[in-house]
């Protein structure tokens, strides 16, 4: 289904917050304007019923996905609704704010899993939530379903499509689809609905919970990282990618090992046998989801363009000014790769 | 150690054809590392999948015919001869596929119950050892106290298929009086074949990019360096380094 089209939507998103003057002149000179202007913050005492949304952070950061179940629960809230979140890890400053939280309930991150539905239904319980949405992570897929089978809520897990009155999710091994209105606890994979676009809203600070007493069933370690090369190349935060500009691959080794980058490889590579076949970027290789791409002599063919799917930053090292990897990159040094690797290891041994 | 693996009557959802999810088959490739004896469990009448199933591993599948709540019924026979451990996998296909019956099940039999376990450790006074995979490759070790379900993570090593095993494995039908319990808590609406709806694009930072036209390696690797940094993918450097 192709999302309609919303002209006016489309004409505000060229005016500054506000509508009060276009972003750009037509000719394509920022237009001076008069400093940075105050941001509107929309702050909501006693909203008529509350959504609530448990938000993991484990590093601090709010990723696409915390974004886009907020962005749920602002759907199912409506304009009088509020958004209490749930955060568990440390996201700093207004960010759930931006993100359209209303209030922000910080929660134990560091509890076990047994533990964590008494704590969230303490959380929950001077909010009396209409919807629990939670993200259908590993961590929050778990959470909603010990929440739902402890207090006896009904649940929709893998949401697909959601609106204030109806939730969409597969059912009958993906062969059959339920149309039903949200319920009480709903679970959301990625990219299914938009996060929260519109006007900040306050993420008021609320005290924390009392943390409940464990039940001493079970004990949970700390999180073991894997190291750069053991993470799935899909998965992967940061991926070096090296392409046919790239002929030492010692060098090439030795600085991903000191960057911290999962290796990739273009597909020329892959066929020269340079580089596992595993490593390949691209249509007919692994689509990316990391937060940075750094290409090495990669040109950037269509293919291995929709490789980088939802890369958010793209580094390219190129010869060629005119390659289709400079038009994605956010930043291009037009150099030999070969010249630049052992440059930049130098530089990185030299700050040990 | 006896183990117990839950089976569903699977669906594939690309064919539509019989066939056990991939985490019920990773479900028997844990119940087997640990050894001791490995049986089937279904709530249901026997189904081509649960013979399929049975060829990565199992030599019997109980499967427990007569209806009602299949949280109430897997409860009852659980309670009637106690396991030491239930593996089930992260969710069924080709019923309500919400995951939640081991959830159910945990609840009702007041077990602990860890999800997302890629490999199981050894047993020491009474507490069972396992490893929980998270995304990005990172891992979690856990202890859980027996008797216990574990959900298996679906990327857990899965034991090969073996014809003759599903061949020879007994589907043994155990009659149950079906109870109505308060098990799942049913989800009213509009059920209909589905449709595949095209995830949101997300919004790539194309174009606009800075440029650096021909530099010196050196200046080319610094800005690299102090780029990288800025999107916070390399740590800050340490304290009195050398800073050309």
């Amino acid at each position: 289904m192709r999302a309609r089209r919303d002209p006016r939507a489309e004409r505000a998103r060229c005016l500054v917050p506000g509508g009060a003057r276009p972003r750009l002149a037509r000719a394509g000179e920022a237009v001076v304007g008069a400093g940075p202007r105050e941001r509107a913050v929309i702050s909501i005492e006693a909203p008529a019923f509350w959504v609530a949304v448990v938000v993991e952070a484990p590093d601090g950061r709010l990723d696409r996905w915390a974004r886009q179940s907020v962005g749920a629960a602002r759907v199912l809230a409506g304009a009088e609704g509020g958004v209490v979140a749930l955060l568990a890890g440390t996201a700093g400053g207004d960010a759930l704010g931006e993100a359209g939280a209303d209030r922000v309930v910080p929660l134990d991150g560091g509890i076990g899993p047994d533990a964590m539905p008494e704590m969230m239904l303490a959380a929950l319980a001077p909010f009396v939530p209409r919807h629990v949405v939670l993200a259908e992570t590993p961590a929050g897929g778990d959470w909603a379903r010990r929440l739902a089978a402890r207090a006896g809520w009904p649940i929709q897990t893998g949401v697909e499509m959601l609106s204030a009155r109806q939730a969409i999710r597969p059912v009958g091994g993906m062969r059959r689809e339920r149309a039903a209105a949200p319920a009480r606890v709903l679970t959301l994979p990625r990219d299914r609905v938009a996060s929260h676009g519109g006007t900040r809203r306050e993420g008021r600070w609320c005290p924390a919970p009392e943390r409940p007493a464990d039940r001493g069933r079970m004990r949970v370690g700390p999180v073991v990282t894997a190291t750069a090369a053991g993470i799935p190349l899909a998965e992967a935060p940061f991926v070096m990618a090296a392409g046919q500009g790239v002929v030492d691959f010692e060098r090439f080794h030795a600085l991903s090992r000191l960057l911290g980058a999962t290796e990739g490889a273009s597909r020329v590579v892959c066929d020269a046998g340079l580089m596992p076949r595993a490593a390949q970027v691209g249509a007919s290789g692994t689509v990316l989801d990391a937060r940075c791409y750094l290409a090495f002599g990669i040109a950037g063919a269509p293919q291995h363009l929709q490789g980088l799917g939802k890369v958010e930053h793209v580094v390219a090292v190129n010869t060629d000014l005119h390659a289709a990897i400079v038009a994605r990159a956010g930043l291009s040094i037009i150099a030999d790769a070969q010249a630049v690797m052992p440059a930049l290891l130098d530089l990185l041994r030299e700050e040990g | 150690m006896r183990s117990v693996v839950l089976l569903s009557g699977g669906i594939d959802p690309v064919s539509g054809r019989p066939a056990p999810p991939a985490g019920e088959i990773a479900a028997i490739g844990l119940a087997l590392s640990v050894g001791g004896a490995v049986g089937g469990l279904h709530a249901g009448a026997p189904v081509p999948a649960l013979r399929q199933a049975a060829g990565h591993g199992l030599e019997q599948v109980d499967c427990l015919q007569g209806g009602g709540d299949a949280v109430a019924v897997l409860a009852e026979a659980l309670f009637a001869a106690p396991p030491d451990l239930v593996l089930a996998g992260r969710q069924a296909r080709g019923g309500e596929d919400s995951g939640m019956l081991p959830y159910l099940l945990a609840e009702r039999l007041d077990w602990p119950l860890l999800s997302g376990v890629v490999a199981i450790g050894a047993t020491a006074e009474g507490w069972l050892a396992v490893t929980i995979g998270l995304a990005q490759g990172a891992r979690r070790p856990a202890q859980i106290r027996l008797p216990c379900i574990l959900c298996a993570h679906d990327a857990a090593p899965a034991p090969p298929f073996v014809f003759d095993r599903a061949r020879r494995a007994v589907l043994r039908v155990v009659p149950v009086t079906g109870e109505e319990g308060p098990g799942m808590v049913a989800v009213e609406g509009t059920e209909r074949p589905y449709r595949a709806r095209p995830r949101l694009i997300g919004t790539a930072s194309g174009g606009g990019g800075t440029v650096l036209e021909h530099p010196d390696p050196a200046e080319a690797a610094r800005v690299l360096r102090d780029h990288l940094r800025a999107l916070g993918m390399l740590a800050p450097p340490r304290e009195g380094a050398a800073d050309a």
